[in-house]
């Protein structure tokens, strides 16, 4: 009554594909609720979990990362949310990481939310507590609101007793609205302004006239500066023309030259005449010792030496004044020379600038 | 006159107290009856000999050739129940619920509901009709003559067979029903297997899928012991034979929607 092989093996092959199906639906399954990996577990506190249950996932950074495993009341106040996280994500979650309980979607599943903390603190240990936010239950919103009315209720009692006052006239709001003291004032204050405004304005027409004038002067400084630099630079021309004395002074070398002669002959000359007036001197004495013209001179009373000798003395001083006087004129005009000279190069420069601006 | 109306009332009374509608009696002695042969299977199927060649064939002629219908049956609930709830959640804007939904429904109930009534209705009937006429041509009563023990090899070996291939009948048809899902899905939208796959068990926990398990063990034994009572038990008599078929797959049947109840309200005390 036995099957033979290939019965055996189709019944082999059904057999093992609901098997494997099995227990692939079984590890999917408990992979998603981490019962065939690795956790850790932590707990937070609530004062109120808010319809979180066991089963429910963790998540951390919106990824589910693990389950709640259990809920125990500690007391009145007090709810223990011990979870267990896979161990793949310890290390991100840190000890200062807090616990909050969210909904998933509108009307999902309670979800426990593990906030990221701060990456500089360590990283949470098995068993660590993590700290726990307050839930935003559906109550608290209406307590909210209910104290938020009981606000505007008295916002609007407030309000009204301010109008009323308002319209029977007391305090400032009430009488800047009510009194029309006020705006007479207001009116005498803007008539005065506009008197006021209209000084400024003939204060400030005054100005501007001032400052108008004021660039008009400038605008005919300009125009005689613009004179000036003409001259000047017909100066500068006739200068390096040579038609002047200034001229010839700048530009002849020759002229310098012949100066220059002129004075080392007036040297010469003044030498000259000092060796000529000596020798002559010495002529006319040695005349006045000649026996013919001895008798004039003994008649005369040249002899009387005093003061023919007081009157030689003095040709002599006067002889040497003219010279002390020529050497100081020599020394004046080669000053004069040299001024000259650095005259020339001032005006040299004040030329090549002048051209440049051009 | 008033003496033949006292013994007419006597009578009446007589009847009253003893005797239960013989509907109801016959109910009940089949609830015992059952529960004998249950009881009987159960310790034959831990007790030596076991009858190996003949329950793998078993195994081939109760499990693999179920196959087919029951993978249709799955493909088509998986396929139908898809596309009747896309429409209702795509009102609320639920559509992504849509695999999760299926899944949910296909894996703790239609699935193994479902294919253990086609189950019942193939094999039960089957196991009746094989049995009944067996004992019709009195070739159990032969077998006993013959030393074999006809209940251990005939009755332990089917329900054997039962009990341990409808769950991988039924894991399979959750599975192509899934699939099904999954093409209704693609008939009117797209979505990558994976999604799907990932959807179809976001909502589906281990607790979900043991019991589902576990109760089409219950429901492949039931059928089992029905199917093989009835026709172990058949009249003498060919019409007898139909009676044994039709009887086991009513009763399977209606066996395997009491122990869904049944473990379907374990199943939530328990977890």
């Amino acid at each position: 009554m036995g099957l033979n092989k290939s019965k055996y093996i189709k019944l082999g092959i059904f057999i093992v594909l609901g098997l494997a199906l099995f227990l692939f639906a079984i590890f999917y399954v408990g992979g998603k609720d981490n019962l065939f990996t690795k956790t850790f577990d932590i707990h937070a506190v609530f004062q109120n979990v808010s319809g979180l249950t066991q089963g429910n996932s963790v998540q951390f950074a919106g990824i589910n990362v693990g389950t709640i495993k259990s809920i125990e009341i500690m007391s009145s106040d007090k709810v223990k949310v011990n979870m267990s996280i896979v161990n793949k994500v310890k290390e991100f979650i840190k000890k200062d990481s807090e616990a909050s309980i969210n909904s998933d979607g509108l009307v999902g599943n309670k979800v426990l939310s593990i906030s990221s903390g701060t990456p500089s603190s360590p990283s949470i240990e098995n068993g660590d507590s993590l700290h726990a936010l307050k839930p935003l239950s559906i109550g608290d919103i209406m307590d909210n609101l209910n104290q938020t009315t009981k606000d505007a209720e008295n916002l609007t009692r407030n309000l009204s007793q301010i109008i009323e006052k308002v319209n029977n006239g007391d305090g400032t709001i009430g009488k800047l609205i009510n009194n029309s003291d006020i705006f007479n004032n207001l009116d005498s204050l803007m008539a005065n302004f506009a008197g006021s405004s209209k000084n400024i304005n003939k204060i400030l027409t005054q100005a501007s006239g001032v400052i108008e004038s004021v660039s008009q002067d400038i605008a005919g400084l300009n125009k005689s500066i613009v004179v000036i630099t003409q001259n000047i630079e017909d100066i500068t021309g006739k200068i390096n023309s040579s038609e002047s004395l200034v001229g010839t002074l700048l530009t002849d070398t020759v002229f310098a030259q012949n100066i220059k002669m002129i004075v080392s002959k007036s040297n010469s000359t003044a030498e000259n005449l000092e060796m000529g007036s000596f020798s002559f001197y010495q002529n006319m004495e040695a005349l006045k010792h000649n026996f013919l013209f001895k008798g004039y001179f003994e008649d005369i009373g040249y002899w009387d030496k005093a003061t023919f000798e007081k009157s030689m003395d003095d040709r002599e001083t006067r002889i040497l004044n003219k010279e002390h006087d020529l050497d100081k004129r020599e020394v004046k005009l080669r000053t004069f020379q040299i001024q000259l000279d650095s005259l020339r190069n001032i005006l040299d420069e004040k030329l090549d600038s002048l051209n440049f601006k051009k | 006159m008033a003496a033949d109306t006292k013994t007419s009332q006597l009578q009446d009374v007589k009847k009253f107290r003893f005797k239960f509608p013989e509907s109801v009696e016959s109910l009940f002695l089949k609830v015992a009856m059952l529960s004998v042969f249950a009881l009987k299977c159960l310790k034959g199927i831990f007790r030596p000999p076991f009858e190996f060649v003949e329950s793998l064939k078993q195994f081939y002629e109760i499990g693999y050739k179920s196959f087919g219908l029951i993978a249709i049956t799955g493909f088509i609930i998986g396929l139908t129940l898809t596309l009747q709830s896309v429409p209702t959640l795509n009102k609320f804007g639920a559509e992504s619920l849509v695999p999760s939904m299926v899944a949910l429904a296909v894996i703790l109930e239609i699935g193994p509901v479902i294919s253990s009534l086609i189950f019942a209705g193939k094999i039960g009937s089957g196991i009746g009709a094989e049995l009944g006429s067996m004992k019709v041509t009195e070739q159990i009563s032969a077998m006993e003559v013959s030393g074999t023990n006809p209940f251990k090899y005939l009755v332990v070996t089917r329900v054997i067979a039962t009990t341990l291939m409808l769950p991988l009948l039924v894991i399979l048809a959750d599975s192509i029903a899934l699939f099904g899902g999954f093409i209704a899905v693609n008939l009117t939208n797209s979505t990558s297997l994976e999604l799907f796959m990932i959807n179809s068990f976001s909502s589906i926990d281990l607790k979900d899928i043991i019991p589902a398990v576990v109760k089409t063990f219950l429901f492949g034994f039931s059928i089992g012991v029905v199917g093989c009572y009835e026709g172990y038990n058949a009249d003498r008599g060919t019409e007898s034979v139909g009676i044994a078929a039709n009887t086991a797959v009513v009763i399977s049947s209606l066996l395997v929607i009491l122990i869904d109840m049944v473990m379907v309200q374990l199943t939530s005390i328990i977890f």
